[in-house]
């Protein structure tokens, strides 16, 4: 990890931290507050993506990559800036949909890296069961919907807790001089 | 390349081109020293750190993805290790972003290694040394850029070796940095792939691993600018013509030849020793050090010492600051800095701000000048 990528783990990790608490104390405020940081995160994600396409993936072999990934990310981020007004379970719904997936990827992409042989391939199999974990217990907890949000506060707190101590951890990167 | 190449066979291409025993070490110590010659190690000796040829990987971990950050890694990358072929390669329906980019992919042959060879003509063994690693480099990592970019520089799963009866093999890649490669498997090592567009995994052949560093090694691929057309990199061909070059290029910094010409290589020097050296490029392993060391021995009859990365260091440290330049390693940093400095002052006039803004390069008396006035300003650059 570079240092500014190490600077902007840790402080994503303090704001998904803060999130988690404010959620947690004004549970009816904090969830629309998560959509909006999401649906915007993932609006200007998808842009990025797509004007990277436009300006010089057009022409690089695979380039098509980040074209589908740019609008698959920006819709994404317009379905979710579309769910303030709908009940609150359902966001919750949406939300912990994005976890489990989130969750599954990170699993996947641990045993693929345990089969390339990089290093950080635990942690991040850690982190994707946690996720899938939260995941399901919400669905379990569903009809209460203050315990749905509290699980869905700790994995949030969790999360940030993890992505803090990515920011410290040493990589040790292949890199071809 | 690695060392086996830029201090042996530079040790050998030298003594074959005219060059005594000593003077052949001191250019293959320098040829070699542009891989070590980092910021952190100019800092240890005191020394311009502008002069940097090199960078640790620490120092690009800690390096930024600003403007600036890159212009520096580009500066030092495309100087030394991959000189661009042509800066004003036509490129039709591209921004201008990706055009500045496509035009620093490195190749032999180009106008700018000509102008390498002619800069360090008279300036000591010092400049002919970073001059040959300039031109080796050009044959090993040709098709790849020194500036991070993800759209010039990524491969993907369409890797392939060819080996010498013909056949192919898919190459697998890993990421485990402490894992060696296997030749018998074609398993090999390469940097994680990286969506940004700056990230240095995005710089020069790290997304090929070590293979463009192999000189046994034939693969194809397709390089990320190809537009999806077949590479087929021949590293025996490439490695040839990079020795062949360095002898013809250091007959002419000897004197030997008048003027120096791109696609021209020694035929008359070599010819004797031609396939002892094919059959060390050949050969199948990962260092070639001890068949070039021995081939080069064999050569001069003289003892060629293990490379030491602090032979004149301490000769700099103690020198006075006034007769710092009349040391191996004053006149090595400033060979470094005329390169860098006309190197960007090219890229810079082919209208390309890749590598940042830059003065006309009557370098080393301006730059020195000008480090001398920053020293007193309390700047230490």
């Amino acid at each position: 990890m570079s240092k500014t990528q190490r600077i902007s783990s840790f402080f994503t990790g303090l704001l998904m931290m803060a999130a988690a608490v404010f959620m947690t104390v004004y549970p009816e405020e904090g969830y629309i507050l998560i959509i909006v940081i999401l649906s915007l995160g993932l609006m200007i994600r998808g842009i990025r993506s797509i004007i990277y396409y436009i300006t010089m993936g057009i022409h690089m072999v695979g380039g098509r990559r980040s074209l589908y990934s740019g609008i698959l990310i920006l819709d994404l981020g317009l379905f979710t800036a579309n769910l303030s007004d709908v009940p609150r379970i359902y966001v919750l719904l949406y939300l912990l949909g994005i976890h489990l997936f989130s969750g599954l990827v990170d699993m996947l992409n641990a045993m693929d890296e345990r089969k390339l042989g990089a290093g950080h391939w635990r942690l991040k199999l850690s982190s994707g069961i946690v996720n899938i974990f939260i995941g399901l217990s919400c669905l379990i907890f569903i009809r209460y919907a203050n315990s749905v949000v509290y699980i869905y506060c700790l994995g949030l707190f969790y999360n940030g807790i993890m992505k803090m101590v990515d920011a410290f951890r040493k990589t040790s990167m292949v890199y071809i001089q | 390349m690695q060392k086996d190449f830029h201090y042996y066979a530079t040790y050998a291409a030298a003594f074959l081109a005219g060059y005594d025993h000593e003077d052949s070490l001191r250019i293959a110590y320098c040829a070699q020293f542009v891989d070590e010659c980092s910021a952190s190690l100019l800092r240890k000796l005191k020394a311009p750190r502008i002069a940097a040829t090199t960078q640790l990987q620490l120092e690009l971990m800690d390096a930024n993805s600003d403007i600036l950050s890159l212009q520096d890694i580009t500066r030092i990358w495309a100087s030394f290790h991959f000189l661009p072929r042509d800066l004003y390669a036509v490129r039709g329906g591209c921004t201008r972003h990706y055009r500045s980019k496509f035009r620093l992919i490195c190749g032999p042959n180009g106008d700018m290694i000509k102008r390498t060879v002619e800069l360090s003509r008279n300036k000591g063994a010092e400049a002919t040394g970073i001059a040959m690693h300039v031109l080796a480099d050009t044959w090993a990592h040709a098709n790849f850029a020194g500036t991070p970019s993800l759209a010039i520089n990524n491969t993907d799963y369409h890797f392939y070796e060819i080996f010498p009866d013909g056949s192919e093999k898919l190459i697998r890649f890993n990421h485990n940095p402490i894992s060696k490669d296997d030749l018998e498997k074609s398993a090999y090592t390469n940097s994680l792939y990286q969506s940004n567009e700056n990230s240095i995994m995005n710089l020069g052949h790290g997304r090929a691993g070590h293979l463009p560093d192999y000189s046994f090694c034939k693969f194809k691929y397709l390089p990320a600018w190809g537009g999806y057309k077949e590479l087929v990199k021949d590293n025996p061909s490439d490695y040839n013509h990079a020795f062949r070059q360095m002898v013809y290029a250091m007959r002419y910094l000897r004197g030997e030849e008048k003027s120096f010409y791109v696609g021209i290589y020694d035929k008359t020097a070599v010819q004797d020793h031609e396939e002892e050296i094919d059959s060390i490029i050949r050969k199948r392993r990962t260092d070639a050090e001890a068949d070039w060391k021995a081939f080069g021995e064999k050569l001069s009859g003289r003892e060629i010492p293990d490379y030491d990365i602090n032979a004149f260091q301490q000769e700099y440290m103690d020198a006075a600051e006034e007769e710092k330049d009349n040391t191996v390693l004053g006149r090595f940093i400033n060979a470094a800095i005329a390169q860098k400095s006309m190197v960007t002052s090219c890229i810079y006039r082919s209208k390309n701000m890749l590598a940042g803004y830059t003065i006309d390069p009557r370098p080393t008396e301006q730059i020195k000048a000008f480090l001398k006035s920053a020293k007193i300003g309390g700047e230490d650059l």
